[in-house]
C-alpha cells in the first residue's frame, strides 16, 4: 500500500506543474470571460438606455436577461475545459511512453523496484483519475465565485439568477452536466464509464510495448472488441429494437459488464507487465 | 506525511467540493414548483386513486419535466430514484401494470396499447404495431394467465396490396381473434391513396385467417372537391374486452381560393365484434362538429363540449340509438376545449387543462352527478405565469 501511494505521488509529481498550468489557465480565462462578456452586457444595457433613451423594460424585452448560462457558452469557458480534457488524454499515453523515451529509459528503474509490478500500473491510471476528478472539483468551486462575479457587475434587475444546479444543468450544448450530472448515481456511471476506458486504453498501450508493431494490431483490436462488448446490449437495442431487455435490466447487465472488462484489463495488464513487458 | 501534500490537497479538494455538490444536491428539492388537486366541492374520496400525469414546462423553454400530481401532491420524474427514473413517468400505466405483472411475456412487445387485449383468463398480444409491405404477417401470442402457458403462431396477411398498416384493435370473443387494422393503400400516379379499416378474424384453434373484412374504405368518398380520412375513436385507452369499434370519417372540403383544404364535419361509426357488422350512428349536426371531444366506453359514446361557459356531457346510446345530454354546473369556469376524460368504475374522470391551471372533474355516469370538483393548484403562485402544464395521461388506479 505504501508503495502504491508513493508511485501515485510521484506520478502526480511529475505532471504536477502542467496540472497547475492547466489549472491557471481555467481560472485566469473563465473569470476574465465572466468579466468580459457582463462588461459588454451592461455597456450594451447603458449605450440603450442614456444615448438612446429605451426604457429599461424595453431594454430587457430586446435583449434578454442577462443569466450564467450566456456566459457558460463562451470559448472563455469552453476552451480552458476542452483543452484540460485533451492534455488529460495526451497524458494518458504520454505517462507510459515517457518512460520509454525519456532520458536513460527510466522504466527500467519502475519495472525494478522491489514492489509488485501492478502497482506502476495502477499508480498510473490513480494519477490519471485523480487529476481528472481534481479538475471537476477546481470547476465546482469556481462556478460559485464566479456567479458571486457576475452578481456584483450586473444589477439585480438585468440578471437571471440561479443555484448551482439549474447553472450547471442549463448549460449550453449541456457540456457541464456530462462533466457534472444531476445525479450522484450518474456521475458513478460517467466516470466509473470514463475510468474503465482509461484502464482499456492501458491495456492497450501495454499491448503496444510487449509486442511493439504488432503489438499495434493488438492494443487496436482489444480496445474495439473491449468498447464493443461493453456497448452490445445498447447498440443491440437501438440497432434492431427488440425491446427484449427492460431498461433496469440493461443498466445491471451494463454495470456487470463493466466491472468485468475492468477487471479483465487489469489482470491482462498484470499479465502483460509481468511478463510480456520489454524494455 | 508532508511529502504527499499533492496527493492528499488533490483527493482533499475533490472529496470537499464533489462531495457538497451532491450531499446539498441530495437535501434539496429542484426549483420546479409543486402541484396538487384541491377540492373545491364534492367529497375527497372520488379522487383518492386518480393521478394525472403531466409535465410541466417554463415559458421559455429552459426547463421542463414529466410530474405526476395527486390530491397530495406531487412527484418530479428527476426526483424518482435512479432505477425509478429508467423507466419513465410517462410510459402508459396500463402497460406499466402489464409489465409488472407478466414481466416475461411483455418482452419485446413494445408499448402500444391497441396490440394487447386481457381479459380474466389470457393476455393476448398481436403484432407488430406497424406492418409495412414486406411483412406479411400478424405474430400472435397468447398468455394463460392461469397457467402460464404461452401460445404463440403467425398468421399470414392474405390482403397483400396496403403500403402499410397499424393494428387498432384486438378482440377475442369465444375461439376467435378479431384484429382491426386501418390500413393505407398508395393510389398510383392519378389516383388518390385509399385508406380502409379492415377486421382479420383468427381461428384460434387452428391458427388460421377465417375472414378478411373490410370495414370501411374511403375509396368511393372523394369526389373531386371532397374526400375522408379515416381516425380511430381512442383505441388507446382500453385493452378490455369491448363490444363495439367506433371510428371516425373526417370530411375534408377542397378550398380552391385559399388553395388549402378545410376540415367540415364528422361522422361516426361503430363495427359490432359480436355481429360482424356496421351499426349506423346517427347524431344530430350539433355533434358533427369537427373539434368535439369524444369518448367511448362500452356501448356509449360521450361528446364532452363547452356550451354558455358551462361543461356538457351528450351521451349517444349504440345499442338503443338514444341520446341523453348532462348539463354540469361548476363553480369554476371550464376551459373551452382541452378536455381529457376516462370512464372507470362507473364514473367519469375528466380533467381541463387552461393557462391558469387544470380543473378535475368527477362524474357519476349512473346518476349524472357532479361527485367532486377540484383544481390543480401550484404552491408558487408564479407557476402559471413562469410555464405551463402539459397533459400526459390520466390514471385512475
Amino acid at each position: 500500500m505504501k508503495n502504491y501511494l508513493k508511485l501515485v505521488d510521484f506520478e502526480l509529481k511529475r505532471f504536477i506543474n502542467i496540472y497547475f498550468v492547466l489549472i491557471g489557465l481555467t481560472i485566469i480565462s473563465q473569470i476574465t470571460g465572466v468579466i468580459l462578456k457582463s462588461r459588454d452586457y451592461l455597456e450594451r444595457a447603458n449605450v440603450a438606455i442614456y444615448e438612446n433613451s429605451l426604457s429599461l423594460e424595453q431594454f430587457i424585452s430586446q435583449n434578454g436577461k442577462l443569466s450564467i448560462h450566456q456566459l457558460l457558452q463562451t470559448g472563455w469557458f469552453m476552451i480552458p475545459i476542452a483543452l484540460s480534457a485533451a492534455a488529460l488524454i495526451f497524458y494518458c499515453f504520454l505517462i507510459w511512453y515517457r518512460d520509454w523515451f525519456g532520458k536513460n529509459t527510466f522504466i527500467y528503474r519502475l519495472l525494478m523496484l522491489p514492489t509488485a509490478r501492478l502497482n506502476v500500473f495502477l499508480a498510473k491510471a490513480t494519477a490519471i483519475f485523480l487529476m481528472v476528478l481534481g479538475l471537476v472539483g477546481i470547476q465546482l468551486i469556481l462556478l460559485p465565485i464566479e456567479n458571486t462575479i457576475f452578481k456584483s457587475i450586473i444589477p439585480v434587475d438585468l440578471r437571471m439568477d440561479m443555484p448551482l444546479n439549474e447553472i450547471i444543468n442549463g448549460a449550453g450544448y449541456g457540456y457541464l452536466q456530462i462533466l457534472i450530472p444531476n445525479s450522484f448515481v450518474q456521475f458513478l456511471i460517467n466516470y466509473g464509464i470514463g475510468f474503465m476506458m482509461v484502464f482499456i486504453l492501458f491495456t492497450s498501450i501495454l499491448f503496444e510495448r510487449s509486442f511493439r508493431i504488432k503489438g499495434i494490431i493488438f492494443g487496436i483490436v482489444y480496445y474495439f472488441v473491449a468498447v464493443t462488448v461493453f456497448l452490445f446490449p445498447i447498440m443491440a437495442e437501438i440497432y434492431w429494437g427488440f425491446g427484449y431487455l427492460y431498461p433496469s435490466e440493461i443498466f445491471v447487465l451494463e454495470i456487470i459488464l463493466g466491472l468485468l472488462i475492468t477487471v479483465f484489463s487489469i489482470w491482462l495488464s498484470n499479465y502483460l507487465i509481468n511478463q510480456k513487458v520489454t524494455v | 506525511m508532508l511529502r504527499y501534500w499533492k496527493l492528499i490537497g488533490i483527493f482533499t479538494i475533490i472529496i470537499l467540493s464533489v462531495g457538497t455538490y451532491y450531499v446539498q444536491a441530495g437535501l434539496a428539492s429542484n426549483n420546479y414548483p409543486d402541484f396538487s388537486i384541491q377540492k373545491i366541492s364534492g367529497d375527497d374520496k372520488a379522487v383518492e386513486d386518480l393521478t394525472l400525469i403531466t409535465r410541466y414546462v417554463s415559458n421559455n423553454h429552459s426547463y421542463g419535466d414529466y410530474l405526476k400530481i395527486t390530491r397530495e401532491g406531487s412527484v418530479y420524474q428527476s426526483e424518482l430514484s435512479y432505477m425509478d427514473r429508467l423507466t419513465g413517468l410517462y410510459i402508459d400505466s396500463e402497460i406499466k401494470r402489464l409489465q409488472k405483472d407478466y414481466r416475461n411475456f411483455m418482452r419485446g412487445k413494445g408499448e402500444s396499447i391497441p396490440t394487447f387485449f386481457e381479459n380474466e383468463e389470457w393476455l393476448v398480444h398481436v403484432g407488430p404495431f406497424g406492418i409495412d409491405y414486406h411483412e406479411t404477417s400478424f405474430e400472435v401470442e397468447m398468455l394463460d394467465k392461469n397457467t402460464k402457458d404461452v401460445t404463440s403462431f403467425q398468421v399470414n396477411i392474405p390482403d397483400k396490396n396496403y403500403q402499410y398498416m397499424n393494428i387498432q384493435d384486438v378482440q377475442m370473443i369465444q375461439d376467435e381473434l378479431s384484429i382491426v387494422t386501418r390500413n393505407f393503400y398508395s393510389g398510383g400516379p392519378s389516383q388518390s391513396d385509399t385508406e380502409e379499416f379492415h377486421v382479420y378474424r383468427v381461428d384460434i384453434g387452428n391458427q388460421k385467417i377465417i375472414s378478411d373484412d373490410v370495414i370501411y374504405s374511403n375509396e368511393g368518398d372523394y369526389t373531386g372537391s371532397e374526400w375522408t380520412h379515416l381516425g380511430e375513436v381512442n383505441s388507446y385507452s382500453s385493452i378490455g374486452q369491448e363490444d363495439y369499434f367506433v371510428f371516425r370519417l373526417d370530411y375534408v372540403e377542397q378550398d380552391d381560393r385559399a388553395d388549402s383544404s378545410m376540415h367540415t364535419r364528422t361522422e361516426y361509426i361503430a363495427y359490432e365484434y359480436a355481429a360482424n357488422e356496421l351499426v349506423e350512428i346517427d347524431l344530430p349536426d350539433k355533434l358533427k362538429g369537427i373539434e368535439n371531444i369524444v369518448h367511448v366506453n362500452g356501448s356509449t359514446i360521450y361528446f364532452i363540449e363547452t356550451k354558455e361557459e358551462e361543461l356538457q356531457i351528450t351521451a349517444y346510446h349504440i345499442e338503443n340509438q338514444e341520446l341523453n345530454t348532462i348539463d354540469i354546473q361548476t363553480t369554476e369556469e371550464v376551459y373551452d376545449m382541452n378536455y381529457f376524460p376516462i370512464v372507470k368504475n362507473g364514473n367519469m374522470y375528466i380533467t381541463n387543462f387552461g393557462d391558469e391551471g387544470a380543473n378535475v372533474l368527477v362524474i357519476d355516469t349512473e346518476t349524472e352527478e357532479l361527485l367532486y370538483e377540484g383544481k390543480v393548484e401550484s404552491t408558487d403562485q408564479q407557476s402559471f405565469k413562469d410555464g405551463y402544464l402539459d397533459f400526459n395521461q390520466i390514471i385512475v388506479e
